[in-house]
């Protein structure tokens, strides 16, 4: 008994202590917060220019159908506009957006590469330029050579490997590539070495 | 008396024995699957009435054979789920390495060719076509074209190709395909090709990094930007999606025209997407990227920048939207729905530090009927004549990462989506794959009702890509694009139940 009886109050006390804790901590923040700041990317928008759109003519759609209705009522908006912020910094009507200023932008002055190959990890960065190797000379040997080497992604080295086959059929290539296959037959990744192996074969024969 | 005790302590011993597996059944007797694993299990256990295969394909290959073995037995660069057969369509010498979109020509019920696109640089080989039977594969533009992505046939009778190109992407049109080689075209601008009469650029279609493209019957096509988000700057948006409504609409059932200049594409008008309706359509922006939204008109002088457009216009952007398919069922209910792709990155963030485990997505997009979809109402700045609503359809996980190719399986409307992810970066690397996934069905949410992998590659160096099938879906063509062969390899995938 006396211990239930410990208990209990304890749990009230401490709810006593948590909820007021609770309460004074919520004052002290919403007191500070500061007002806030609104940055509207509306407001300097540019004037729209014309051109081949113009040929679709203004709408006969009624105002009812107008794309800004939506289901909520105006009380509703009208409540949603004075908890956000002042209504005149919410735009309501579609010219307030920003229009597209083409005098503004000059083709190719952006970012041109593809995103394929823009924003590429390390790895595939040394796998893109091994993928554009010119397999029709000998100086790409060296590239091939070190990614062997050293190139830690199993991939890069299987993209070596392909490149030293088909720079190796050609008669002046075929020693050098073949030494450089002999060293990658003993790959510690499997599919290196038994693709090396293959093509060392293909080489000798 | 003794039995009512008997019968209390029984009871007694349920009840604890109910609250033990309720309170502790989680951690004590965990089941083997959790539902989600079970609604898992399931799918693929009903494969063959889901997907029309056999089985699926377990795990990703881990194989990569070698370019000796993949020469004499092509078919080999590809594992498929049970049921499923492989044969090689091209595996010429010719064929340029790098085959990315593609479809039948003269169309998809008795075709003679594929006509395709090469994805490498200006210097190469653009635009090839492959003859089904031989697989002998020909020129048809040589170079001046940067990495050749989207190709599609017209509905009068062209074939439209891209440039995923950045901001210097251009779209072209070629007209007799078959009797059409070596045609060069300029590396930038709008210059007239060597053979003018035969492959133009478009400059009505704006320019950006062509990859997804929709093509409705009158001509109005969708398409998109593969650009991924903070490209040119920290914070720059990723790829739009915008709609091309030809002044003069394509009439169905028209012969195919026999001069470029008769074209729908010639001239016409250019809407944005931009998610938000709201407030007169101004809760746009980030975070808001689903769900219904407007389409906003790009004026400008062609070539229009779509990429500057969309920035200034506050277009909704996606993470490196890719190919997109029209689903042609919608179409014959008089409706327009697309789907398409984002890739998003998926490399795994404790194999780099730099991985997003953004692992991509597929979305689908409604917009009204195809009467609504092709008409200009400008009020605004804003097309009210159509309603575009987009939904994702599948999210991307760890093992179904960075959606490319994407199109829609004829007769059972199943999507298969082929993979251009990171798997070989991984720390057991592992191939790219081709998943099956249903269509969302008529419970509540807008997602798929399940997927499942039905091919894997066998080649760390390579991907699968162009994925399509032919009109009766029982043929699924695919590209497995930069093989370890050196030359392009193109795959039919056959035996669909």
């Amino acid at each position: 008994m006396t211990l239930t009886a410990l208990i209990g109050i304890s749990a009230v006390v401490f709810a006593l202590v948590h909820f007021s804790r609770g309460s004074s901590d919520d004052r002290p923040a919403q007191a500070s917060q500061p007002a806030p700041v609104r940055l509207s990317p509306f407001a300097s928008a540019a004037p729209a220019s014309t051109n081949s759109v113009a040929a679709a003519q203004p709408t006969a759609f009624s105002r009812a159908e107008r794309p800004e209705a939506d289901d909520e009522s105006p009380a509703m908006r009208e409540r949603q506009s004075e908890a956000d912020a002042d209504p005149a910094d919410v735009p309501t009507d579609p010219t307030d957006f920003p229009t597209y200023d083409e005098s503004a932008v000059r083709l190719g002055d952006e970012h041109e590469i593809p995103a394929d190959k823009s924003g590429l990890t390390e790895a595939n960065a040394r796998a893109a330029a091994l993928r554009e190797v010119d397999i029709a000379t000998p100086a790409s040997f060296s590239l091939l050579e070190q990614t062997l080497r050293s190139d830690p992604t199993a991939r890069n080295r299987l993209l070596a490997v392909k490149s030293l086959r088909l720079l190796g059929k050609q008669a002046d290539n075929a020693e050098r590539a073949r030494q450089a296959l002999r060293l990658a037959m003993s790959d510690a990744d499997q599919n290196v070495s038994a693709n090396a192996r293959d093509a060392y074969d293909e080489l000798t024969r | 008396m003794n039995r009512y005790v008997a019968l209390a302590v029984a009871a007694a011993v349920t009840v604890a024995s109910s609250a033990t597996a309720t309170d502790f059944g989680n951690r004590h007797h965990r089941p083997k699957l959790d539902f989600g694993q079970r609604v898992e299990e399931l799918t693929r256990e009903s494969s063959r009435e889901l997907f029309g295969t056999l089985g699926e394909v377990g795990e990703s290959s881990t194989k990569s054979i070698s370019a000796t073995k993949a020469e004499k037995n092509p078919e080999a660069l590809l594992t498929v789920a049970p049921g499923l057969r492989v044969r090689v369509l091209s595996a010429d010498a010719s064929l340029a390495p790098n085959i990315d979109q593609m479809f039948l020509w003269p169309n998809a019920k008795h075709p003679t060719h594929i006509i395709a696109c090469n994805e490498q640089g200006s210097g190469q080989v653009a635009v090839q076509r492959v003859d089904v039977k031989s697989g002998k594969a020909e020129t048809i533009i040589s170079s001046g074209l940067t990495s050749c992505d989207p190709a599609r046939l017209t509905p009068w009778g062209t074939v439209v190709v891209g440039e995923e190109n950045g901001v210097n992407g251009r779209i072209f049109e070629i007209l007799d395909p078959i009797h059409t080689s070596n045609v060069t075209v300029p590396a930038s601008g709008f210059g007239p090709s060597s053979d003018p009469a035969h492959v133009v650029a478009r400059p009505a279609l704006g320019q950006f990094s062509f990859e997804g493209i929709g093509i409705l019957p009158n001509g109005v096509v969708y398409l998109t930007d593969e650009n991924r988000p903070g490209t040119g700057g920290i914070g720059n948006p990723g790829g739009a999606l915008v709609k091309f409504i030809p002044t003069q609409l394509w009439a169905a059932g028209r012969a195919p025209i026999t001069s470029l200049d008769q074209s729908p594409w010639t001239g016409g008008s250019i809407f944005g997407f931009r998610a938000g309706r709201n407030s007169g359509n101004t809760d746009v922006g980030q975070g808001n990227e689903y769900g219904r939204g407007v389409w906003v008109a790009v004026t400008g002088t062609a070539p229009i920048n779509l990429r500057a457009a969309a920035s200034a216009l506050k277009l909704t952007a996606y993470y490196r939207p890719e190919d997109m398919s029209v689903d042609q069922e919608a179409l014959g209910d008089g409706d327009v729905r697309f789907c398409g792709t984002n890739t998003g990155q998926d490399i795994p963030a404790d194999v780099d530090p730099n991985g997003d485990n953004k692992w991509g997505e597929v979305y689908c997009v409604t917009d009204g009927t195809i009467a609504e979809a092709s008409s200009i109402a400008v009020l605004n700045g804003i097309n009210i004549a159509s309603i575009p609503e987009y939904h994702p359809l599948v999210l991307g996980t760890s093992l179904f990462g960075m959606p490319d190719n994407i199109d829609i399986q004829p007769g059972t409307g199943n999507f298969l989506v082929d993979e251009d992810g990171e798997g070989a970066l991984h720390a057991t690397p592992h191939n790219n794959d081709i998943w099956a996934c249903l269509d969302d069905g008529d419970d509540a949410d807008t997602l798929t009702d399940g997927c499942i992998r039905v091919m894997s590659l066998n080649d760390l160096t390579a991907e699968p890509t162009g994925g399509f099938f032919d009109g009766k879906g029982e043929h699924y063509y695919v590209s497995i694009q930069h093989n370890i062969t050196g030359h392009g390899v193109i795959l039919d995938v056959s035996g669909w139940r």
